[in-house]
């Protein structure tokens, strides 16, 4: 049956969808509009036009409604966004709920991210996807933004899209979970369907550079008018990296550059993935198999730089349940959490197809989490490319990978291969967020980065309220040596609860919106302070969790409202994996800043390297702080602290 | 018993595992020995040679990242370095890095390319289709590839004759980066830059853009 079906639809001619525009509460400008060709007015362009730069157009509303079938044939099974408990073409539900509650936000406020500004740094976009298209404004020195090709290719300067060597192009699912247009007759919708892209391909190999960083961050024309930036890549380093790194510096003055000084001083939005490194990191397998052993996360979020810096909100992955996705990664630097999924494999489909071969599938050599929904958005056009396409239904491969019927282009709304239901990672979460802040920002323009920071912590949904952490016993069968090598939820003395695992918890849009239009709070002048230096060499005693206390004192008259803490750190050991940080701060709160376990195994030092803690938000900062050293004795280390700074920002 | 036949044979697989990737790791700048050495830069906490008759060009990747981890060693395809010695294009490929190919390439071809000095090369570098330079670092025996821009952190008052050299600043965020010139050795470079901007107060760090592997990975 299912083999009959998928025969019919790889061999189906492609049909031209109908296209709808639809009107939605009185707010709504778009009305309804049959084509008999096809192609609608706003996926022509027409609608953008002849409204753009208008401040008219500004102020549109436009409404999505996404259990609206025939204007958005995939808002049904798009689980980040509205929750039903769908199975979205993968083998387990999700729960009703479990989303960003961003579908009455849609429909009935009508946001839609109109106005908003978001760049796409990533592999690509594929300009002319019958989805992006109308979000896209893409003329050089025309438009307010456009996109730069970093690549050595034949496609224009402006056009980052994919070419046929690619294969897939992560950029373009990016790029759809963040502002696919909505209401269109075909598709789904973004978090923000009505936002403006741009991208700029600076991940693709060949065109990672120092200058190109630079460009797409905020410091060339084309992308100085962004007010959000969407960074889903990471690195994936198992040891320290200079932070004098070419692909660390730039990223890291371009934050700073575009926090102070774009959106006309209120501060560019720059969003970026935690990281996918819970149970991987780098070749070396060795390293991560203690962090698996304590399910505790192998990659720490502040494992370099640019993950580490107030200006950067970073994103961690949940699952269509409603806790931390199998693979993202956590630490003390993570802001919030969005939707991420997990790898959206229907795993009948799958047995169904292997079965033709007499050939049974091991379950057990895949993550337990394979069956769970992923999201949905677009895709790689057509179906040659891309994560959905024909494929060779003789070869067992080539089933596991396209993974279900959605990607085998065997289901009616996906017959063209333009989406795919298998993106992930906290790439994925990123997005998601990036396409919330949109909504937040059209709901009050006039918010700095920091209020937007401010409106997440305030907001955000605990999820996961049970979270314990992970104790264990340094020696084992000795209870004194029990050690808390991961916290659940903590309560700060600010009110704010904070967890390493979800940072301050799931991005909740609704709530976020009706505190953006309402907001009044001041943050007043950001100021940064730093203590100096204090350089030790202190043995740190093995397998005892009392480990070793270092103090810094922050005198009164330089406390601040803490928005960030941030230290830089020295140490040495025979094996790093060994090493763990704590920080107390004066109002007694801890947060482990560096889960011991970690993937930095087996290297040997870091030196001056920079940790970012988001747990103290709200606290004051004066007084004295404790840094707890430890080490934990799984590889019988030697381990020497060497000292150690504390900096905060904030404000009086 | 089975159990612990098994677990250990899974040790001593991933040690065996674990010390080929480390060998091959430590070979890097091994393989590429008897290259010899056409520009060396030594100043600034960098310690370089370009080498001579070896270009690295872009190889595709693809990674299956839904495998769970540690259940087949099979799996561990992604080394960050391999040798072979084969090539579709023809090619002699030493060594293999993250996205990365180095292969040898005719001295004659390598060198035709370096004639020119920095008084006549603005708005010239070495063409792409060529491959980069390859380059190791001295300090830590990686290997990796020039991208001919040389960064330098500077104060607004940065200057350079235009006439020599390319470079596009940054002056909100106070960078310049510096094409190097075809033919032009890195060290005359960098001292020209340095002589034009006579007042150590306009430059604050001077760095060769090395990169040793395109590492930031999409998530």
């Amino acid at each position: 049956m299912i083999l009959n079906k998928k025969q019919i639809s790889l061999f189906s001619v492609p049909v031209i969808a109908i296209s709808f525009l639809s009107s939605c509460g009185k707010t709504s400008h778009e009305s309804a509009n049959l084509k008999s060709n096809g192609f609608s007015k706003a996926e022509l362009g027409l609608d953008l036009n002849s409204e753009t730069n208008s401040a008219a157009n500004k102020r549109k509303k436009f409404c999505t409604d996404l259990d609206n079938a025939k204007l958005n044939p995939l808002g049904q099974y798009q689980w980040h966004l509205k929750n039903t408990g769908q199975k979205a073409f993968a083998s387990e539900a999700g729960i009703a709920g479990e989303d960003i509650n961003v579908a009455d936000v849609l429909k009935k406020q009508c946001l839609s991210g109109n106005g908003i500004r978001v760049a796409v740094v990533d592999s690509g976009m594929e300009v002319d996807h019958q989805s992006l298209r109308p979000n896209i404004e893409n003329k050089e020195f025309k438009t307010k933004t456009w996109s730069i090709n970093f690549r050595d290719n034949r496609l224009a300067s402006n056009d980052p899209s994919p070419i046929a060597d690619d294969e897939v192009d992560h950029g373009t699912m990016v790029a759809g979970i963040i502002g696919m247009r909505s209401n269109l007759g075909f598709g789904g919708s973004g978090v923000a369907p009505r936002v403006k892209l741009s991208a700029y391909n600076v991940i693709s190999d060949g065109a990672q550079s120092f200058e190109n960083f630079i460009d797409a961050l905020g410091g060339s024309d084309a992308s100085k008018e962004n007010d959000i930036f969407n960074m889903s890549y990471g690195f994936s380093n198992a040891e320290q990296m200079e932070e004098s790194h070419p692909l660390i510096a730039s990223g890291a003055v371009a934050f700073r550059y575009g926090a102070r000084q774009l959106r006309d001083g209120k501060g560019a939005l720059y969003v970026k993935s935690a990281g996918n490194g819970f149970q991987k990191l780098s070749y070396d397998f060795r390293k991560c198999l203690k962090a698996i052993e304590l399910n505790i996360s192998c990659q720490n979020s502040n494992m370099n730089l640019l993950n580490a810096m107030p200006e950067v909100i970073v994103a961690g992955a949940l699952n269509a349940k409603g806790t931390k996705s199998s693979y993202s990664t956590t630490g003390a630097s993570l802001w919030v959490s969005s939707p991420g999924g997990e790898y959206g494999v229907d795993k009948e489909w799958v047995e169904d197809n292997y079965a033709r071969f007499s050939s049974p599938i091991n379950w057990k050599q895949y993550r337990a989490t394979i069956g769970e929904p992923a999201i949905i958005t677009t895709d790689f056009s057509g179906t040659r490319y891309g994560m959905s396409k024909m494929h060779d239904a003789n070869n067992l491969e080539d089933i596991i990978n396209i993974r279900n019927q959605f990607n085998a282009l065997d289901t009616d709304e996906n017959l063209d291969g333009n989406y795919t239901n298998t993106m992930n990672g906290t790439s994925s979460a990123a997005p998601v967020t990036s396409g919330s802040l949109a909504l937040i920002l059209e709901a009050n323009p006039n918010l700095t980065w920091r209020d937007v920071k401010y409106i997440l912590a305030k907001t955000s949904t605990k999820v996961d309220p049970n979270l314990q952490g992970t104790k264990v016993e340094l020696v084992k069968g000795e209870v004194n040596s029990a050690y808390q090598v991961e916290q659940g939820w903590v309560a700060n003395a600010a009110g704010f609860s904070y967890s390493n695992w979800y940072g301050f918890g799931r991005v909740n849009v609704g709530e976020a919106v009706k505190l953006a239009k309402n907001y009044d709070a001041s943050l007043g002048n950001y100021r940064e302070w730093s203590s100096q230096y204090y350089a030790a060499k202190i043995a740190v005693p093995k397998a005892d969790p009392k480990g070793v206390d270092a103090k810094i004192n922050i005198p009164n008259r330089d406390g601040l409202n803490i928005e960030s803490i941030q230290i830089q750190v020295s140490a040495e050991s025979t094996n790093l994996g060994d090493l763990g940080l704590e920080i107390t701060s004066p109002s007694g709160t801890k947060s482990i800043i560096w889960n011991v376990g970690n993937g930095f195994a087996y290297s040997k030092k870091i030196k001056n390297m920079t940790m970012q803690s988001n747990a103290f938000y709200g606290e004051k900062s004066e007084g004295v702080w404790t840094l707890k050293v430890i080490n934990a004795g799984f590889y019988n280390s030697s381990t020497t602290f060497n000292g150690w700074k504390i900096m905060v920002t904030g404000h009086k | 018993m089975k159990k612990s036949v098994l677990t250990l044979g899974l040790c001593l697989s991933a040690a065996l595992y674990t010390t080929l990737a480390i060998a091959e790791k430590s070979k890097e700048s091994e393989v590429l020995k008897n290259y010899v050495a056409e520009d060396q830069y030594n100043e600034n906490n960098q310690n370089i040679s370009v080498l001579s008759g070896v270009r690295a060009s872009l190889k595709k990747q693809s990674e299956n990242n839904f495998k769970e981890e540690n259940k087949k060693l099979s799996n561990y395809s992604s080394l960050d370095s391999d040798f072979t010695s084969s090539d579709p294009s023809g090619d002699k490929i030493l060594l293999k890095k993250d996205a990365l190919n180095i292969f040898q390439v005719d001295s004659m071809t390598s060198s035709s390319e370096r004639k020119k000095g920095v008084s006549s090369a603005a708005d010239e570098q070495v063409p792409k289709k060529l491959g980069y330079r390859v380059v190791v670092n001295n300090n830590t025996g990686k290997v990796g590839v020039l991208s001919e821009k040389i960064i330098v952190k500077a104060s607004n008052e940065f200057k350079l004759d235009k006439n020599k050299f390319t470079y596009k600043g940054y002056p909100a965020v106070g960078y310049y980066i510096v094409d190097i010139p075809v033919g032009a050795k890195i060290t005359d470079v960098v001292r020209e830059i340095k002589v034009e901007n006579k007042a150590d107060s306009v430059i604050e760090s001077i760095k060769v853009e090395v990169i040793e592997n395109f590492s930031k990975k999409p998530l």
